[in-house]
């Protein structure tokens, strides 16, 4: 590459190194500043057009945050309102327990359930509590709404209630109403059957059940459930009565143990 | 007309290299249309024209006058190299060449001002910023050809 050629770029970098020597020493020259003046004006109009473009984006982009958080605060409030409305429930259930305890002269303890039984073809809860609480074999489980069962089994912090809907329960009601005795069974199912109930009887729909305390393992007069169904069959000697228990054991939280 | 269009086109580089920036570093258009100035008028003119956008941006920017009057000189003086002077152009070498006049660019300004006033970043962060632009402007050397290359 010729001198000539490169004479050019040793002007340039001798010029430029003077300029800078220069301006290091005695201050920064601008001779040419003031073209930056209409340059940010350029920038300045750029800057609002842009701005005015983008601006219904921009809201868009607000709105859809503004959306986002207000949902999540709708579901933290939803959350919370749940929460609310359990403990209010639960303070409802207990407020019943505690009447419960005030009315009923047998009370032992009110205990949680703790899970189902282990068996999944019997109808058996395990309550949180047990021997240390007093509970005993053979004692009444009840709710406010009626009766739940009987204990079958106590360990020291736990017992087992066998449902009255299990088929190997039993007791002895009586009709509210007429004070008719009668034999009722659980089916394993959701409902009850009353037992050996002879086709002259006169058992109508609807009537409430009670325990009758002649078995000697449940109190008197707790309330069991109601006939939801009677059929008399001409071929049966007994007539097939099917009652609905008035707690429904899928929908338990709390019961009270009393003693016979 | 064509002086307008010229205009046009060194105004919209600076506007943009204002506005534009990404990975936080703007990219060094100014030194893209002098590079675009050498490669198609050759050295002498190539290095009037990047003189003439450099100190035009050192006056803008406030700071002293030299570094990009002599930083975009050199891009358009050495752009004309890659024209067919001393290597036949090609989309690569457009490419690779683009880059490092961008590097040579920056490196020219950073040294410059960290001579003569103080340094305006640190070495690594100037290093990382200095890829960036060329890596940025690399892209752009594809496009840009000599007169002579159809």
């Amino acid at each position: 590459m010729s001198i000539r050629r490169l004479l050019p770029l040793l002007l340039l970098l001798l010029f430029s190194l003077t300029l800078m020597t220069y301006q290091s020493n005695k201050g920064i020259i601008a001779p040419l500043r003031f073209l930056g003046n209409p340059l940010n004006s350029l920038n300045g109009v750029l800057h609002s057009l842009s701005d005015s473009l983008s601006a219904p984006f921009r809201k868009i982009m607000l709105r859809d945050e503004d959306n986002r958080r207000l949902r999540a605060e709708i579901q933290r409030l939803v959350t919370e309102q749940q929460k609310y409305r359990d403990l209010f429930f639960e303070n409802k259930r207990l407020r019943e327990l505690l009447d419960l305890r005030e009315k009923e002269k047998r009370y032992v303890t009110a205990a949680r359930i703790v899970s189902r039984g282990p068996d999944r073809w019997s109808n058996v809860l395990v309550i949180g509590k047990g021997a240390r609480d007093g509970i005993a074999r053979d004692m009444a489980v009840v709710t406010p709404a009626g009766l739940v069962g009987k204990v079958t089994l106590v360990a020291d912090d736990s017992a087992y209630v066998l449902l009255l809907t299990d088929s190997n329960f039993s007791a002895s009601v009586r009709v509210q109403e007429t004070r008719k005795e009668v034999i009722l069974s659980g089916t394993g199912g959701a409902r009850c059957t009353l037992k050996y109930v002879p086709q002259e009887e006169e058992i109508k729909q609807g009537e409430v059940l009670v325990t009758s305390g002649l078995d000697e393992l449940f109190p008197r007069e707790i309330p069991v459930g109601f006939v939801s169904r009677v059929s008399k069959k001409s071929t049966s000697i007994f007539q097939e009565i099917e009652v609905t228990p008035f707690q429904d054991p899928a929908k338990l939280d709390e019961v009270v143990v009393v003693r016979r | 007309m064509k002086a307008a269009g010229l205009v046009f086109i060194v105004i919209a580089a600076f506007v943009l290299q204002m506005k534009v920036s990404l990975f936080g570093v703007a990219p060094a258009l100014t030194a893209v249309v002098a590079y675009s100035f050498g490669i198609k008028s050759g050295a002498t003119r190539g290095m009037f024209f990047g003189s003439l956008i450099g100190i035009v941006e050192d006056s803008i920017s406030g700071n002293m006058l030299g570094p990009n009057l002599l930083g975009k000189g050199m891009v358009g003086f050495f752009a004309s190299f890659s024209s067919g002077s001393v290597f036949r152009w090609t989309p690569l070498l457009g490419v690779i060449s683009l880059f490092i006049l961008t590097v040579l660019d920056g490196l020219v300004v950073f040294l410059a001002r960290t001579l003569f006033q103080t340094m305006p970043t640190s070495p690594s962060s100037a290093l990382l910023i200095l890829l960036l632009q060329g890596l940025l402007n690399a892209c752009v050397g594809f496009f840009i050809k000599p007169r002579n290359v159809e």
